[in-house]
């Protein structure tokens, strides 16, 4: 299980900095400046965030929400115009050029779209940062060799990148980002080129790093299904700020800002289909119809055979309208559109047996 | 033709090989580091120079709008510094390597700049120093685009080299007008002609062969 590590550090030596957050945004916010011409563009406002140690963090935005910039503003590649940036305990705003190399070579990051030199083999590319970081040729082979066989590789070691696939040529990013032993491993929409299926097997790697090795992973993508799949929590970015952060269970299942609800519409079955919503009235009809009920599961009501309870101890008909069930950070959740008899008289009990078994459940409208 | 004539072109086309190979030498030993801080040193770039970037811009522009035989004549006094005299095969080097190195910077930048910016950003995150990324990711990277380029080069400069026949270099330039053109030898024109056309074709051959070894992005699988 990918449970968060939180304060639960993996530092043990017990002293102050294991309970200390990886990654820390306080008050961050970046502009860049007016080109001739234009204006002048707030690319950041006022970000305040935290990655504890061990922990996966997915940042969820729209293209031109500030995504990439602040994913670079954790090694330096960017640097912010108001607030402060620490990682692991020291404060990267304030370092020079010289000591932020240094600090680079303990963050490792992977790129959308891979970034690998063409005039390298596998080896060569998973070797690089050893060698800018100046270690021997011994030391070079003996990491590099453990890393292909992690991100399993190792029968692809003397091939050029032009003859790997996008999932391999990810996994040689992986491999390549780790080769220094980083602390924070971050993720710039590392499976947005990648095909539904490589996307999985790549996110399974990225968690396996995370639990295994026990690296702080900051990703940041547009995709819920990529928060969903790996992340502990999430953090929204809309119009560069931070418009909704939490466990990600819980973001996904009470989600409280309009655009983290935009992402979830179609990821976890809450938009109703068209012919309902067009349908859809807000008082019943006189006679016949249907109430529509959105039913949300979530853990041990999800477990629960509701429907069939429902028509046995009440004898409604139910009519299922939309739905999807699937586990969200590793846990069960679903949703169910239902239409029950609007007039039967029994909606009132149905609300409450749903309340008791602890499930939420909300009348949306009514279907002649 | 006699057998001396074929000599003679035999000669002048080792004198051509000499002088464009040790021009070509001292042009990519000149051109080759201006055009890589060339491609670096724009505002904002790795060895970030603007004001230096701009005037070397500026001389290199110079450079290349004037015509090569009016270079040749202007530069005689740095030819007679450097060479020892104005005439002859080893005169026309100095000439040459002027005319080629600020092409060479130019092409090379050109090489440089194509290199994906996504790739010097990935060295960047992984601590890499200007010197490092330059060495390790520009010149690898853009190893196939320079190899043609220098091939474009060598063909130019025989051609210019061709022209320093004009003003007393030795070389095939030099026997075609003394010789094809001056005493009405049109064999002698031809064979030139031809012998340069053979160099042209081989110096591209070879050129692109490099290339394509050293290119390993259109690998098959």
């Amino acid at each position: 299980m990918n449970a968060p590590l939180g304060s639960l550090a993996l530092n043990s030596s017990g002293s102050a900095t294991a309970v200390q957050p990886m990654i820390v945004f306080d008050g961050v916010g970046k502009i860049y400046p007016a080109r001739r011409g234009g204006l002048a563009v707030k690319a950041l406002d006022n970000i305040s965030l935290t990655v504890a140690r061990g922990s996966i963090l997915g940042v969820i935005g729209r293209s031109g929400a500030g995504k990439s910039t602040l994913i670079r503003l954790v090694n330096g590649l960017e640097k912010p115009s108001t607030g402060r940036i620490n990682v692991d305990g020291r404060d990267i705003t304030r370092l020079g050029e010289k000591d932020l190399r240094q600090i680079r070579r303990s963050i490792g990051m992977v790129f959308q779209h891979f970034n690998l030199l063409s005039s390298r083999t596998v080896f060569g590319n998973v070797a690089l940062p050893l060698e800018i970081a100046g270690r021997s040729k011994a030391e070079i082979k003996a990491r590099v060799e453990p890393l292909l066989a992690l991100v399993g590789l190792t029968d692809k070691r003397d091939r050029y990148p032009a003859e790997l696939s996008g999932g391999q040529k990810q996994r040689v990013g992986i491999a390549r980002a780790l080769a220094t032993e980083p602390k924070v491993l971050l993720s710039d929409e590392a499976t947005s080129a990648l095909d539904p299926e490589t996307t999985l097997s790549i996110l399974d790697l990225l968690a396996r790093i995370n639990s295994e090795l026990g690296l702080t992973i900051l990703m940041i993508t547009h995709e819920m299904a990529v928060i969903r799949r790996i992340a502990h929590r999430v953090a929204v970015l809309d119009q560069g700020r931070v418009v909704e952060c939490g466990d990600v269970f819980d973001v996904f299942t009470h989600p409280r800002h309009p655009a983290t609800a935009s992402f979830l519409a179609n990821e976890t079955g809450r938009a109703l289909p068209r012919f309902i919503a067009e349908r859809l009235r807000d008082s019943a009809p006189p006679v016949g119809g249907q109430a529509v009920f959105r039913i949300v599961f979530q853990g041990i009501g999800a477990e629960t055979p509701v429907l069939s309870q429902l028509t046995r101890q009440f004898g409604v008909d139910v009519n299922i309208l939309a739905g999807s069930a699937d586990e969200v950070a590793g846990r069960p959740f679903g949703t169910l559109v239902v239409g029950l008899p609007a007039n039967s008289g029994r909606l009132a009990l149905v609300q409450n047996f749903l309340a008791e078994l602890g499930l939420e459940a909300e009348v949306l409208g009514y279907v002649a | 033709m006699s057998p001396e004539i074929i000599r003679l072109i035999y000669e002048a086309t080792l004198d051509t090989l000499a002088m464009v190979a040790t021009a070509m030498v001292f042009a990519t030993l000149l051109g080759l580091p201006v055009g890589l801080f060339l491609a670096t040193s724009r505002r904002g770039e790795l060895l970030a120079a603007p004001l230096v970037n701009r005037l070397l811009g500026l001389v290199i522009n110079a450079t290349r709008s004037t015509p090569f035989i009016i270079l040749v004549v202007a530069i005689i006094p740095l030819t007679r510094l450097i060479a020892g005299t104005s005439i002859g095969t080893r005169a026309a080097i100095v000439p040459l390597t002027v005319a080629a190195a600020p092409f060479i910077a130019r092409v090379v930048e050109a090489a440089i700049r194509e290199v994906d910016h996504g790739l010097i950003e990935a060295v960047r995150a992984m601590g890499a120093s200007p010197l490092q990324i330059i060495a390790k990711v520009l010149l690898p990277e853009a190893k196939p685009a320079i190899v043609m380029a220098l091939t474009l080069t060598v063909v130019s400069l025989i051609g210019y080299s061709a022209m320093v026949g004009a003003v007393g270099g030795g070389g095939l330039g030099d026997l075609g007008i003394r010789y094809g053109y001056q005493r009405f030898m049109p064999d002698v024109m031809a064979a030139v002609v031809v012998v340069l056309i053979i160099l042209v074709q081989g110096v591209q051959t070879i050129g692109d062969l490099i290339a394509k070894r050293v290119n390993k992005r259109a690998r098959q699988v």
